[in-house]
């Protein structure tokens, strides 16, 4: 009885003097800036920026590791705010949003598909019940994925409210199909579609898809529309948004997306 | 060739998690990702080895020579807590990179039941060994469980990164079909049982 107590605090005293000291000589400074960067952050803990919370995205910062502007929802603001406390200098970011790249609503089924209504799952069967193997396959895993709400399934396909995307990228890692790209607000001109298949297989799979036939190539003044493997790309740098390649896209792939919002700043005033 | 009986026998015959049933509430808690339980598996090989070898130093330096073996479970507890606490200082202070890595599962550990246990397990079945077998044995053994242990946590967690998907009828979603899938689990473990005596 007597050894037991007298063992336990004994091991007890040494132990807390031990991790007592042990504290002091392994005691680490933690960077005060990363207290005051936690505090200018909305703090909603999303992990839009990719970090483990608000507190990961405040130490990556004042590391090094994470971009300035990395926070989504605290957008152009914060980042001045944070820049400030780490007396960098941040310039005009150019707000980005989610785009689509398909545009395909009236895709037809290759089979019966019944299993549970997610994309990713319906993608691993055969890539999907889909016609066209590189569409939009409409289940709406990227709206649910969306922590901010602004998707929204409209007639089988995911539309984006550009005024509440914070361009956080969930959407982009969240479809299976890959259609989502981040791209600079005020680039109004869109392929809408990702296929990469021969034009007279697109033809006959679907009544919006790019065929390859190059004509947005040749309309294009900025040399900004290149064809390559059997689908037109815009270079996002090179895009003016001058809507000359939407005018003679024969399959009305191409969209211009100031027929259905104006753009919040005119392509002129781009840096 | 004993030692690599051992690591077989302790990571999938005798399985911490699926034939002992020790540590299951990591097990079922930190299983939904795999890139987690990778991270908890890794912590707690290097926890378990650690704890053999100061669970071996405590038990023939304090435990044996003055025979008070009966409070070996209340030392061992309050010794490999210490050392875990000790251990997360240390690795904080002296690798940033591994702290990340490690840092938010060691806390987890300080006494989860299956470090304790193979302790108290390596004391059972080496204890009449000579002091240099029973450390070694017991080094493979703390080590083997861990293995053991993040082999199990990896199987579970990539089953239920696919059940995520899958259509579970409503009441049986989250943790119950996690709780029959790991009975399920534990059953084809147990095909492992006479393989090696």
């Amino acid at each position: 009885m007597v050894a037991a107590v007298v063992t336990l605090l004994v091991l007890g005293v040494v132990f807390g003097v031990g991790l007592f000291y042990a504290s002091r000589i392994f005691h680490v400074e933690v960077d005060p800036r990363v207290e005051q960067v936690l505090g200018s952050l909305p703090g909603a803990n999303c992990g839009a920026c990719g970090q483990p919370g608000c507190g990961g995205f405040a130490r990556a910062v004042v590391h090094g590791s994470a971009d300035l502007a990395g926070c989504a929802v605290g957008g152009c603001e914060v980042a001045k705010r944070i820049g400030a406390i780490l007396g960098k200098d941040v310039g005009e970011t150019a707000r980005k949003v989610a785009v689509l790249h398909c545009a395909g609503r009236e895709v037809k089924d290759r089979f019966r598909y019944e299993g549970p209504r997610d994309c990713v799952a319906a993608s691993l069967i055969q890539g999907g019940p889909k016609a066209c193997s590189y569409g939009c396959i409409g289940y709406g895993t990227c709206a649910s994925a969306c922590p901010f709400g602004a998707i929204e399934m409209v007639d089988g396909l995911p539309v984006v409210d550009e005024d509440t995307c914070t361009s956080c990228g969930i959407c982009v890692a969240a479809c299976p199909k890959k259609l989502f790209d981040l791209r600079d607000v005020r680039i109004r001109v869109h392929v809408r579609c990702r296929s990469r298949d021969k034009g007279a297989f697109v033809r006959k799979v679907c009544a919006v898809g790019c065929i390859a036939c190059k004509k947005c190539e040749k309309a294009c003044p900025y040399d900004a529309i290149h064809v390559k493997d059997n689908l037109a790309e815009i270079d996002p740098a090179k895009c003016t948004s001058c809507g000359e390649c939407v005018k003679v896209c024969p399959m009305k792939t191409i969209e211009d997306l100031r027929a259905v919002r104006e753009p919040v700043a005119s392509v002129e005033e781009r840096a | 060739m004993e030692y690599l009986t051992t690591l077989f026998k302790v990571s999938l015959i005798q399985n911490m998690v699926l034939a002992q049933f020790l540590g299951l509430c990591p097990f079922v808690g930190v299983s939904k990702k795999r890139e987690d339980a990778v991270g908890m598996g890794i912590a707690v090989i290097f926890v378990m080895t650690l704890a053999s070898l100061v669970a071996w130093i405590v038990e023939r330096l304090i435990l044996t020579p003055y025979e008070i073996g009966y409070l070996r479970t209340i030392v061992y507890i309050l010794v490999i807590a210490t050392l875990v606490q000790l251990v997360e200082m240390i690795i904080r202070k002296v690798s940033p990179a591994l702290y990340e890595a490690l840092g938010i599962y060691l806390p987890l550990i300080t006494t989860n039941c299956a470090v304790l246990g193979v302790t108290l397990l390596n004391q059972n079945a080496y204890a009449d060994r000579t002091a240099f077998a029973s450390l070694t044995l017991g080094l493979v053994q703390g080590a083997g469980g861990g293995i053991g242990f993040m082999i199990a946590m990896l199987l579970m967690a990539g089953i239920r990164q696919r059940l995520e998907l899958a259509a579970v009828p409503k009441a049986m979603r989250g943790l119950p079909i996690a709780f029959i899938c790991a009975g399920l689990m534990a059953f084809a473990f147990l095909g492992f049982v006479g393989i090696v005596k």
